[in-house]
């Protein structure tokens, strides 16, 4: 039996093992005064010294910029005019490191016999395997792919050049270890997850700590089975531990959430057997009620007399002060500014995970002969075998439907697994829909079916080696196919299939032609409230603090001050919404004072409700500033056209590193991203918005026209075909073709600025730009 | 012939099959809004042209609302009231519509064999169960693809609200039958024109330089997805052009009118609705969300109801003066009702054995129930309405042809309403 490692305490989140800054701005080749060159990447530029990485042996250099080719200071200058090298500015941030992929050999020949199955396949159903693709597409496909986003002009040039024999499987390698990875698989599993950290999901549900710790689970590359099982196994409050919120996300719908955990890990969809035995698969509603057994004592509602609830002796106290201002009568809740005051304080704690003993009954309207309605269900899983041994202590109960969920014996748990991942990488799993297995799915090659499932057990279920096998493989990179879901016998595996970009490749591919470092800006923490009371990761609320660093005596004294407060405010709202409805007393000097005293006293209450316990003024992000030294370089605009620019610069940045999701109207929702109300929600279907967007926008035709980054490298060259080859590999990942090279010669000659202008519009609306070849 | 076509480029093929299709079904060919050309006998002449769907998404208690039950111990704090038609009663909740009852046809009696919000809601909007394999075209794609726009410039179909990810699109059916997608009303239609400095001629220069650097890729991927950005673009243009985008614009209304829809999100979406409807928009649907109130069921409800209940009596009363509402099918509909019985957190669970839905206008008679639900309003008493049914009626109030089979992509048969038949009651 596999053991579960119980949750990490979760205090501490945002101190991750760091390394200080080693910023790649952009790699590729420069070249010195005396015509040497090296293949580096520019780490920063300050005062007259130029530093590099040195690609080949991965050391620093430091050089003077005069030493360098002229162009090559040129281009320094201008990344430093465009802003991208005041990352430099922030001496010993911390960066996250990403778990490296193992870079042994040792799987490397999964590759090849996955090639070989293909083979077979393909020889049985009398089809021959599509070509292997050229540079240009595999370089597009590969960032896309494995990190999400297209590659920059830089890397571009850089894979395009090399002229290595195993370039390819050293890109794999170096894509998997960079965070790009983190912030591609994160989208993945927010869809499968229904992340969000907005609204009551975000805040009192914990969805702002899910988010940063599920890119923490992708960072460190915690293998599959461990990460199912903190999620099934977790406990207490978000904040201590964010798995919680794998809960928390269908507070009050445990029965819902149990359906959501057989979709997502067994790909078994029992939604319907919640009401009557499924239509049509096997599963009863007997065997639904069972099943669900197992989660029903995780309450997602702390209860307050509960021993996890550590504010009971605070709470004691209060009541018996409020008694005491009472007279010593008993106090209704509503009567008394201290438990009004102390409830609002204390709310956070209403919203936490624990086992307790609660039987989970039948319906009553339960209409088989096999139990009676309103009967006690005991826990029973669908299949497999289990320790039975504790199924009446609640925590115990929870581990071992955990073990047997993660079980490296249940075949179902591996190859939901094996083939999402095969679908991460192909676009189509073997087995289709990739949730709703039943004993009758078959998958398109049961033969390689059961060897990606012996492979996932063979590296641990460590997702990111998994992938490099596939990533490795000669289908990766071969030409895409069309599939047609119309079409049942269409695809026979002789390729990956060509799909649209997600919503989210999009957006972060735009991204990436406006700021090449995007990879490097990290939300560093998200905030949500809810009710007044403010939530951010990285920390705990007020009450969770107070309740250990202050005695209950002391904690009393404090609510005590804060129900002035609440009163004060209380009492003056009415007076200031009277005020507020009259015009006439609104521009009164009374009215005025009114309002006055009404903001300071909802200031001051506020302040006590969510106390700066850090003592430090919020520090500058670091994406919020960068990008503030990117809008410098905008065309002059006023007003509220400059504003909405401003605000729209600052919001570039990775689709992960923004709330998830995205608000109705943002540029993620019109291309489709999940609404995360349903598990993998997303869409990749075309509408109107989006065409309106591309050819109309502001961000098409002003940014990305005349301030994107292969704009700037485009200044830099010096023959026209230079700058339109620098555009076309900085915006489709490719060369033109002589012919293209030819027409748009022609545009240059007459007015340079249109010819761009027009360039950058055209490539953006083509559909090479959406697609992944 | 098939080598003739095959000989063609592949718009040229595109378009002639189009062409054809529409010669053999008489498509586009007659005029808008009118009984189409191929209609057998079941089909008569519709009762409306155009059609406002709100969807209640996440299930409305039924029992809290349209189909009271004050006997009952579960029913809580809410109390039934009179409505302007003697003999019905409908929520407190709902005092402006019940003052409106007149023009409502209340369905008491649906029920669906879905009771998650993900199936319930596709079985709603397509009248299919869902199926990994094939996407079912929503009704507002069937309206469009069978019996034309009626402003061609303007997007047949649109939705308002909710999330663009919603059910009950263009399925199989051509994409340009997907419903455009306005997440905020009062925003207009944003980037709907050139950029400063484009002219008419410079975007035609841009657009043909698009196409020639997409020249070898639409060779290679003659897929349906990237076709599909095709048409896209070709409704986009049309849109730009044309001459009633004043309908988008929620400033032209008199404050009068916008004050009678209230300053709620969803108010703004139902006015936005008549002006589109009043353009010649011939599928609007809202989306209200939030009505899956498995926790504290009576205050989320009457929060719910609140703008529900004066946007919807503001639009009836606007679609009525207006001339509208007798060509204008109102619909709220909604995945599944809500259980009687209140669970430990006050709240009630999904219940797709017996909910409510509404129909106004479009030849739809005012002032009746139709079906009842038990004392409890758990199980269906008497006409209980299939959701095939319930989409049939509404089908069958446009005038489409219930009975006619339209394979999809694949070769598989398929009806609108999913052989489910109109409850002729009603009209």
């Amino acid at each position: 039996m596999l053991s579960i490692k119980k949750s990490i305490f979760y205090a501490t989140l945002t101190i991750i093992v760091g390394i200080t800054s080693t910023l790649s701005v952009s790699a590729r080749i420069f070249t010195n005064l005396e015509g040497k060159t090296i293949d580096a990447e520019l780490n920063s530029f300050e005062g007259d010294q130029v530093r590099f990485k040195n690609l080949a042996d991965g050391r620093i250099y430091k050089l003077p910029l005069a030493t360098l080719s002229l162009k090559d200071q040129s281009f320094i200058r201008n990344e430093q005019k465009a802003g991208r090298l005041t990352l430099t500015g922030y001496k010993g941030l911390n960066l996250p490191v990403v778990s490296p992929v193992k870079k042994s050999d040792l799987h490397i020949n999964a590759s090849q016999q996955i090639d070989q199955f293909l083979a077979i396949y393909q020889q049985s159903k009398g089809v021959k395997p599509e070509s292997i693709v050229d540079d240009a597409t595999y370089l597009r496909r590969a960032y896309l792919k494995i990190i999400g986003r297209i590659p920059t002009h830089a890397e571009a040039v850089h894979f395009l050049d090399n002229a290595t024999p195993d370039k390819r499987r050293q890109l794999v390698d170096k894509l998997l270890d960079s965070p790009g990875y983190v912030s591609h698989n994160f989208n993945l599993w927010a869809d499968v997850l229904r992340v969000k950290t907005t609204g009551r999901e975000g805040s009192r549900f914990g969805g702002i700590f899910y988010a940063q710790w599920l890119k923490d689970q992708l960072r460190e590359n915690v293998p599959y089975d461990e990460f199912v099982a903190s999620l099934i196994t977790a406990e207490g409050y978000p904040w201590d531990n964010p798995a919680t919120a794998y809960y928390l996300r269908d507070f009050g719908m445990p029965l819902d959430n149990m359906s959501m955990t057989a979709q997502i890990f067994l790909g078994t969809q029992l939604q319907c057997a919640q009401c009557h035995n499924h239509p049509t698969d096997k599963w009863t509603q007997k065997e639904f009620y069972e099943l669900s057994a197992f989660t029903y004592g995780i309450s997602t509602r702390m209860d307050q007399k509960s021993p996890n609830f550590k504010a009971q002796p605070v709470m004691k106290k209060i009541q018996e002060l409020a008694r005491k201002e009472n007279g010593g009568k008993k106090v209704k809740y509503n009567d008394n500014y201290t438990m009004r005051a102390a409830k609002e304080f204390m709310q956070p704690l209403q919203w936490g995970v624990e086992h307790v003993q609660k039987p989970l009954k039948l319906p009553h309207d339960y209409q088989y002969d096999d139990s009676p309605p309103k009967s006690v269900v005991e826990p029973s899983i669908l299949f497999g075998e289990l320790d039975t041994t504790e199924l009446h202590n609640p925590t115990a109960r929870v581990e071992s439907y955990a073990d047997w969920m993660v079980s490296r014996n249940n075949d179902r748990f591996t190859k939901v697994i094996a083939n999402r991942m095969w679908k991460h990488v192909m676009g189509k799993g073997l087995i289709e829909p990739v949730d709703n297995l039943t004993d009758e799915s078959l998958a398109e090659s049961p033969e390689l079916m059961a060897f990606l499932e012996s492979l996932m057990k063979g590296v641990d279920y460590d997702l990111k080696q998994y992938l490099r096998v596939l990533y490795n493989t000669d289908h990766f990179q071969r030409t895409a196919v069309i599939d047609n879901p119309d079409l049942d016998d269409d695809y026979n595996l002789e390729g990956p299939i060509f799909q649209r970009m997600s919503s989210e490749q999009i957006w972060d591919s735009i991204a990436t032609l406006m700021t090449p470092d995007i990879d490097q800006i990290f939300q560093q923490s998200y905030t949500a409230s809810n009710q007044g009371n403010l939530y951010e990761t990285g920390k705990r609320p007020a009450v969770a603090v107070f309740l250990e660093e202050k005695t209950p005596a002391e904690f009393v004294d404090y609510i005590k001050v804060f129900a002035g407060k609440y009163k004060a405010y209380n009492e003056l709202r009415s007076d200031a919404s009277a005020v507020k409805n009259d015009p006439k007393l609104k521009n009164s000097e009374e009215g005025k004072e009114i309002l006055h005293t009404y903001r300071e006293a909802t200031t001051e209450w506020r302040a006590m409700l969510n106390p700066n316990l850090d003592g430090d003024a919020d520090e500058e992000q670091m994406g919020m500033s960068m990008m503030m030294s990117n809008t410098q370089m905008l065309p002059e605009r006023r007003g509220k056209g400059k504003k909405f620019q401003e605000k729209w610069m600052k919001g570039i940045r990775r689709a992960s590193e923004l709330q998830s999701p995205q608000a109705s109207g943002h540029l993620l929702e019109v291309f489709g991203q999940s609404d995360r109300m349903l598990i993998e929600n997303a869409d990749d279907g075309g509408n109107v918005l989006q065409a309106l967007f591309l050819m109309n926008s502001w961000q098409t035709n002003g940014l990305l026209a005349s301030n994107s980054a292969p704009v700037v490298e485009a200044r830099l060259a010096e023959t026209v075909e230079q700058k339109i080859e620098t555009l076309y590999i900085g915006f489709l990942s490719r060369k033109p073709t002589q012919a293209e090279t030819d027409a748009l010669i022609e545009y240059y000659k007459k007015d340079p600025r249109k010819a761009r202008e027009r360039i950058i519009w055209a490539m953006m609306n083509t559909q090479q730009f959406l697609f992944i070849q | 012939m098939y080598d003739e076509l095959n000989q063609m480029d592949e718009l040229s093929r595109r378009k002639f099959i189009q062409y054809s299709a529409k010669a053999l079904l008489g498509v586009g060919l007659s005029s808008v809004g009118q009984t189409p050309m191929w209609a057998s006998e079941v089909v008569r002449k519709a009762t409306a042209k155009n059609v406002i769907y709100i969807y209640l998404s996440g299930g409305m208690s039924h029992i809290d609302t349209f189909d009271p039950k004050p006997d009952w111990k579960d029913q809580g704090p809410v109390q039934p009231i009179d409505t302007n038609v003697s003999g019905i009663q409908i929520s407190e909740y709902l005092p402006s519509l019940a003052k409106r009852m007149d023009k409502l046809a209340i369905i008491r009696s649906m029920y669906s064999n879905q009771g998650a919000h993900e199936q319930g809601n596709y079985f709603m909007h397509t009248s299919y169960e869902k199926r990994g394999t094939i996407r079912h075209p929503g009704l507002g794609a069937w309206l469009n693809s069978m019996s034309g726009k009626t402003n061609s410039t303007l997007p047949g179909n649109v939705r308002i609200g909710g999330s663009n990810n919603a059910q009950g699109g263009a399925g199989y059916l051509d994409s340009k039958y997907e419903p455009l997608h306005l997440g905020d009303p009062n925003a207009g239609l944003p980037h709907i024109n050139r950029y400063h400095g484009v002219d008419e001629t410079e975007m035609q220069e841009r657009m043909a330089l698009a196409e020639m650097m997409d020249l070898s890729f639409h060779q290679k991927y003659p897929s349906k997805k990237v076709r599909a950005y095709s048409d896209v673009y070709e409704e986009a243009m049309k849109l730009m052009s044309s001459k009633d985008l004043a309908a988008f614009d929620l400033s032209k209304e008199p404050s009068l009118s916008r004050k009678l829809y209230g300053e709620s999100r969803f108010g703004k979406s139902c006015l936005l609705a008549r002006r589109l409807v009043e353009h010649g928009v011939r599928f609007v649907e809202l989306t209200l969300g939030g009505w899956d109130t498995h926790n504290d069921n009576h205050d989320n409800v009457a929060q719910l109801t609140n703008p529900m209940d004066q946007s919807v009596s503001a639009l009836l009363d606007d679609l009525y003066y207006r001339g509208l509402l007798d060509e204008t099918l109102v619909v709220i509909g909604t995945e599944f009702g809500r259980t009687p019985e209140l669970n430990a957190n006050s709240g009630r669970n999904h219940h797709p054995n017996a909910f409510t839905c509404v129909l106004a206008g479009g030849g739809v008679k005012g002032g009746q129930v139709y079906g009842s639900t038990d004392e409890r309003g758990h199980s269906i008493a008497e006409n209980g309405v299939t959701v095939p049914n319930f989409n049939a009626t509404i089908a069958y109030a446009l005038g489409l042809p219930l009975d006619k089979v339209v394979h999809s992509p694949s070769g598989r048969p398929f009806q609108i309403a999913h052989k489910g038949q109109p409850v002729k009651a009603l009209f």
